[in-house]
């Protein structure tokens, strides 16, 4: 006996392990495999092997460098901008503000319209002629270009902000009233004012909510991409091409090494970011477990 | 056995039976033979007509009603014998017909007294009509009528009811009734039942012999009840239903109409009749019979209906039986090519960016191997085969091609030395008005300023912007709804006689005339050994079913011009006007390689914002140039 195990306890175990196993070889890392095989063949059928020829072709390859900046610029932007402003919208809501829990819905209610909604009034906002337009025009200002300049990005963002930024903002306040009251009034006896109790009480018992966010917030600022879809079609104007605009349309025109070895870069920018960010909560939490 | 043994022999039993059990919740369709063999088809263009609206089988014939026009208002009437050949036509007039069919399957013109103008007008169009000899039936999705009184439908909250046919079965009579989810504007079906109807009958009940798919149309000829669901036919004797068998060409059938009688099944679909006689039904195999013998040839299409062709080459061919049975939209397009990459098929019918990326892709075969005799002296026209090339070699061809050039008054028609000099002539002479579309300029024009091969645009060009303004400048949407006047015409063989010649435009690349075509036929890596290009070479050099265009084949093309006429009856195409055809058939190298995905999503609405005054000009080619280039990046 091995483990604490009887030889019929891990045969049983290993069997109704099998269909989850299965599940996953069949889902996830045969696909995966094959994401591999295809990057390094020249073509999907009768393809010859070609090293990281695909990857250099990539890396050439003046749509994915344009997609790819754009994104990591819109990820980077949108995910500190979630945390800065969800956290700062969460400490003023924990004071005692006038309709508070409305203010919470109000938040909220972005998450539950239909992409296909957001993006109309979006463009009726946006648009040359559009109320934003007009706004501007009201007060003496030249119109914008929304969609065919690097404003564009901006209204990208701000509408990924308007989106998402409610569901930070409630996983903050959660994570606020969870800080044990008992070392907020040990500050106080201290004589730590609001910032300090802030930032040395408060600001590390935030540190795994935190993470998820940010992780959350990297997520959705992938997604933004629907939208962004709806908004301009396959091909918008250089500052509003996404990396899955880049996926999408090499999918249709079936260049599936390029496509895989797209998947492979983006896949282990994000793993790099992942670790890089459970890495920060690990020290973290280190710290915070040493006092 | 011991205790332990026997316990973990029942729980690999158990998993084997939950696996089992998935495996088999993999939702197969049930397995139906195709019913291939001997069908006949006749097309609307064969019946000399726009469009079939309804058919109706009269006991010795059958009696078609036809668009005459394009716009549907001049109707015809057309008898046909039991062999589909026309037999009698009515007089092109401005009258309402509508069909009834009755108890045991024929059909006739529905009189005067039993419906006048109005509903004759509106059977025609969207209903159906049956007598049982006492009354007049007619449904549609309106609901059902008897004698001009409604029958109700079941009513539920969130469900549509609808009457989708009637049925007499063993003295009989049933509607088909049908229940769909309603949800966004959308319809999704849920049930279907056979509902007996007795005379007196005031409302409808969902009860009786539930069927369990989609009816898209139903007909019966006392004794049988054949019911169609998305190309496959079924049977019923009003106490069950069993799958007879499939129509090889997975034609769309929701909008299709069946009529039964002495045997036969007449199926109207896509501007189609197919005829399956009493041979072809009784011969069709069972289910249960041993499968075909014939090797089938797996045909996917995302355009194009060639039912009659499909249909006699089953007929003809001893070793081979073609079934279209993927059939994609465009916009589709990924599935099909999954369904290609996948070597779900063995023939490929697609529009010519698809067909591109598949050879380019290494999954079509080389046709100069697959298909030799195609290129041989004399058979098909050697430039449109060249111009056809990727890389060097032919991996697929269409039967027909249309032949892209511009279209000028004669007085105005000659030789242009290029583009520059063309629009010298269009501003000069056609200051505020030229008949001409701006995408089709495009189109005509559009290796101009795109290069594939270099992966570069050039919409910054001058010329560009002359077409681009000049077209901008003209009028637009409003304006033309104002009423200032804007013609605006295509390229069409059929408008050669109005007094417009084509006129080739050359440029560095191309004498100027660009074949054009939707359908290219591609073999498979593999599919030549199931017979593809067996079916490809009999659509090229043996049948001619066009969708548009002159044939590829020489011998057909000669028969074609020879032969056309219109609808009138008087030959298409004057002496003068073959001349050019056959001058511009010989002439034609060069095939616009753009994706027109490309025309509607980048340039259309850059088009639009500058016509809108949203955009200045400089701006707008601008935001094309980068938009197009970052298209012909992605390529890279």
């Amino acid at each position: 006996m091995r483990n604490g195990l009887s030889r019929g306890t891990r045969f049983r175990s290993l069997l109704f392990l099998f269909p989850s196993l299965l599940g996953t070889l069949i889902f996830f890392v045969i696909p995966f495999g094959m994401i591999i095989y295809y990057a390094l063949v020249s073509k999907p059928v009768g393809g010859e092997f070609v090293g990281f020829s695909n990857f250099i072709r990539l890396f050439h390859n003046r749509a994915f460098l344009v997609g790819f900046r754009n994104t990591a610029v819109l990820c980077v932007s949108a995910v500190t901008l979630s945390v800065m402003l969800a956290l700062g919208l969460s400490v003023l809501l924990e004071n005692a503000l006038p309709a508070r829990g409305a203010l919470r819905t109000a938040f909220l209610c972005p998450m539950f319209v239909p992409a296909a909604s957001v993006v109309l009034v979006w463009t009726v906002l946006f648009h040359h002629n559009g109320a934003i337009n007009a706004a501007l025009a009201a007060i003496g200002l030249d119109p914008v270009d929304w969609f065919h300049t690097w404003w564009g990005s901006l209204m990208v963002l701000l509408m990924y902000l308007w989106r998402n930024l409610g569901l930070y903002v409630l996983l903050f306040t959660s994570a606020l009233s969870a800080v044990p009251e008992e070392l907020i009034g040990m500050a106080n006896l201290d004589g730590a004012g609001p910032v300090r109790r802030f930032f040395t009480v408060k600001l590390p018992y935030l540190a795994p909510t935190m993470v998820f966010v940010v992780m959350l917030s990297l997520i959705y600022s992938m997604k933004i991409f629907r939208e962004v879809y709806l908004l301009t079609g396959s091909y918008p104007y250089d500052h509003l091409y996404l990396l899955q605009h880049f996926m999408n349309n090499t999918f249709m025109s079936m260049d599936y090494p390029k496509l895989c070895a797209a998947a492979l870069v983006l896949l282990t920018v994000m793993g790099a970011i992942t670790a890089a960010v459970f890495w920060l909560e690990d020290r973290v939490g280190r710290d915070l477990e040493n006092g | 056995m011991t205790e332990r043994v026997r316990k973990n022999l029942c729980l690999a039993l158990a998993a084997l039976a939950v696996a089992a059990g998935l495996a088999g919740c993999g939702g197969k369709k049930e397995e139906i033979p195709e019913v291939s063999g001997n069908v006949r088809v006749v097309t609307a263009g064969e019946l000399g007509a726009a469009g079939i609206v309804d058919s109706v089988y009269t006991g010795n014939g059958y009696l078609v009603l036809v668009n005459a026009n394009a716009t549907g208002t001049l109707r015809q009437l057309i008898t046909l014998d039991r062999d589909l050949n026309v037999t009698e036509r009515s007089d092109p007039q401005m009258s309402s017909y509508a069909f009834v069919t009755t108890s045991d399957g024929t059909g006739r013109l529905i009189s005067d007294k039993e419906a006048g103008y109005t509903e004759k007008a509106k059977l025609g169009r969207a209903a159906n009509a049956f007598s049982d000899g006492e009354g007049l039936y007619v449904y549609s999705n309106e609901g059902l009528f008897r004698n001009g009184e409604a029958v109700a439908l079941p009513e539920e909250r969130g469900y549509a009811y609808s009457a989708r046919g009637m049925l007499t079965v063993g003295g009989t009579l049933y509607a088909v009734l049908s229940r769909a989810q309603t949800r966004d504007g959308a319809e999704t079906w849920k049930s279907t039942w056979l509902c007996p109807v007795e005379p007196g009958t005031a409302a409808l009940e969902a009860e009786g012999l539930s069927v369990p798919f989609r009816v898209d149309a139903c007909a019966s000829d006392g004794v049988t009840g054949w019911l169609l669901s998305d190309g496959d036919l079924y049977r019923t004797d009003g106490e069950s239903v069993t799958a007879y068998g499939r129509l090889s060409t997975k034609a769309d059938t929701r909008a299709a109409r069946l009529r039964a009688g002495n045997g036969d099944l007449l199926l109207y679909t896509a501007d189609r009749l197919t005829l399956l006689t009493e041979r072809d039904l009784g011969g069709a195999p069972n289910p249960t019979d041993a499968p075909m013998e014939k090797t089938v040839i797996h045909i996917a299409a995302s355009s194009g209906y060639y039912d009659k062709a499909i249909a006699d080459f089953n007929n003809s061919n001893e070793d081979y039986t073609a079934v279209i049975d993927t059939r994609y939209s465009h916009a589709d397009l990924a599935a099909l090519n999954l369904a290609v990459a996948n070597g779900e098929v063995d023939l490929v019918i697609g529009e010519y960016g698809a067909m591109y990326g598949y050879a380019k892709k290494g999954l079509l075969a080389s046709l100069e191997e697959t298909a030799p005799e195609l290129f041989e002296d004399g058979v098909l026209f050697p430039n449109v085969t060249e111009a056809l090339k990727v890389d060097g070699t032919v991996y697929f061809l269409p039967d027909g091609v249309e032949l892209d050039t511009f279209m000028l008054p004669e007085k105005d028609a000659r030789e242009f030395t290029g583009l520059e000099d063309f629009l010298d002539m269009v501003e000069e002479t056609y200051p505020a008005n030229y008949n001409e579309e701006f995408f089709h300029f495009l189109q005509v024009c559009g290796d101009n300023w795109i290069d594939l091969e270099k992966g570069e645009a050039y919409f910054d060009d001058p010329s560009f912007r002359r077409v681009f303004k000049y077209f901008g400048d003209l009028p637009n949407d409003y304006e033309l709804d104002a009423g200032v006047p804007h013609p605006l015409y295509l390229f069409n063989p059929s408008a050669l006689d109005s007094g417009y010649v084509p006129v080739a435009v050359p440029n560095e690349k191309s004498y100027g005339v660009i074949v054009k075509s939707n359908h290219y036929f591609g073999v498979i890596k593999g599919g030549a050994e199931r017979g593809a290009s067996e079916f490809l070479k009999y659509m090229l050099l043996d049948k001619l079913e066009l969708k548009g265009g002159y044939p590829v084949s020489k011998a057909l093309f000669e028969e074609y011009l020879a032969s056309a006429t219109a609808f009138s009856g008087e030959p298409a195409y004057s002496d003068s006007q073959k001349e050019v055809i056959y001058e511009y058939m010989a002439l034609a190298d060069h095939v616009n390689r753009v994706d027109y995905a490309i025309y509607n999503d980048v340039i259309y609405t850059e088009f639009m914002a500058y016509d809108n005054g949203d955009a200045t000009l400089d701006e707008a080619l601008e935001h094309i140039q980068s938009r197009v280039s970052l298209y012909l990046s992605e390529l890279g």
